[in-house]
């Protein structure tokens, strides 16, 4: 008689067991499954580990800016000109061809700087490279002198969005 | 138990308030105040142009060293007031230091009427007529291409039911009285011509535009933009 009282409090026992595990499989227990993601090819652009800024000298990027405003109508003012820029080849057609060859630009001065993103990259030599995309208010004036209306100046205030690549600090 | 979370709450307090004054003080470095306007010197304008200008004469790092600007590119130029240099359609003297028709007055400037649409049937009008339009803003010469039937500056009308059969009349909507064509009369031509009209705005802005009118079907046209320029 006890015999048979074992076995079925063994056999309640081993059905409640069975009933929580399954139970417990329905809710509790759910699989983790991996959310796929493409994996970024080899080489391609990076983003910075953290979301610090890496540091560009003020003083620096004003005098990069200066240099590049300044190869405004001159045989190297496509050098500036991003490929993304809106109709390049039609503004380098008219600053050949519709701009006095005499003008220039002159920049009257850089106001604020802003480095609104980074990322990094790495040149077809290796060295490894921080883009920065800033963006700077420039005061500048177009000088020519006008056939009929003589010495001409036309001063602009402009926000310029450039693209900055510099040297990316030194791995440790 | 108490004793234990205010410690750790603190800890925590702590630990956020100087990660989050460490991010400011990372961000901060890249805000550079204004510098103020720099007030013209008519004198100064005859000097020759340096690039060097006190308080600029910081060189880039030497070669090799981190943080040396090695290329700078202009994506995108916004103009804020007075000349764009490089404003695509005149990048010399663009509106005598007045903003026309700039590409990044905040609208789409001229440049946003280059492209195509397509003809679409007028919903009023007589069965088989096809209209397309060149709506500009006469101060600013933002542009679009729609095609409702409206166009202040042009409307390009084309009738498929009666003779002259696919002739394209263009027009400006003289409703509307913001631009005409110059000279004021209405141009007529055939698909796959290509032409050039002259618009004038009230405001005195003028500007040429050169348009081609593709068929592609029997009552399927598209009015093609190739080329838009401010004259005045």
């Amino acid at each position: 008689m006890m015999r048979y009282q074992t076995k079925t409090i063994g056999a309640l026992a081993l059905a409640t067991i069975l009933l929580a595990v399954s139970a417990a499989s329905a809710v509790e227990t759910r699989r983790f499954n991996r959310i796929a993601t493409p994996s970024a090819p080899g080489g391609g652009p990076r983003a910075l580990p953290g979301e610090a800024l890496a540091n560009v000298d003020r003083s620096a990027l004003v005098a990069a800016i200066r240099e590049a405003l300044l190869t405004w109508n001159t045989p190297n003012a496509d050098s500036v000109l991003d490929e993304t820029f809106y109709d390049r080849e039609r503004l380098l057609d008219n600053l050949r061809g519709g701009a006095p060859l005499d003008a220039r630009i002159r920049i009257l001065g850089v106001r604020a700087v802003n480095i609104l993103g980074q990322r990094a990259d790495e040149l077809d030599d290796g060295r490894k490279v921080i883009v920065s995309t800033a963006v700077a208010v420039v005061d500048t004036q177009i000088e020519f002198e006008d056939p009929t209306l003589g010495f001409r100046q036309v001063r602009g205030l402009n926000e310029y969005h450039l693209d900055v690549t510099s040297l990316a600090p030194q791995q440790r | 138990m108490m004793n234990i979370r205010i410690p750790l709450c603190a800890a925590v307090a702590a630990l956020a308030a100087a990660h989050l004054s460490l991010s400011v003080a990372a961000q901060s470095d890249f805000v550079v105040e204004t510098e103020g306007t720099i007030k013209v010197d008519p004198a100064d304008a005859a000097k020759t142009i340096d690039p060097a200008e006190p308080g600029d004469a910081v060189a880039n790092p030497p070669p090799g060293a981190s943080g040396r600007i090695l290329s700078i590119r202009i994506k995108r130029v916004i103009n804020r007031a007075g000349n764009n240099p490089y404003f695509v359609a005149d990048p010399v003297e663009n509106a005598d230091g007045q903003l026309i028709g700039d590409n990044d007055a905040g609208g789409a400037g001229l440049n946003g009427c280059l492209g195509s649409i397509a003809f679409a049937e007028s919903a009023t009008g007589p069965n088989g007529t096809f209209f397309a339009g060149v709506d500009a803003d006469p101060n600013t010469l933002d542009c679009r291409l729609r095609n409702d039937g409206q166009g202040p500056a042009i409307i390009f009308q084309i009738d498929t039911a009666f003779p002259p059969v696919n002739q394209v009349e263009a027009f400006s909507d003289v409703l509307v009285g913001t631009f005409q064509l110059v000279p004021n009369a209405q141009v007529n031509f055939f698909p796959g011509q290509q032409q050039t009209l002259t618009v004038r705005a009230v405001t005195g802005r003028e500007f040429e535009i050169d348009v081609i009118v593709d068929q592609a079907g029997a009552q399927t046209f598209t009015l093609r933009v190739t080329g838009i320029r401010q004259t005045a």
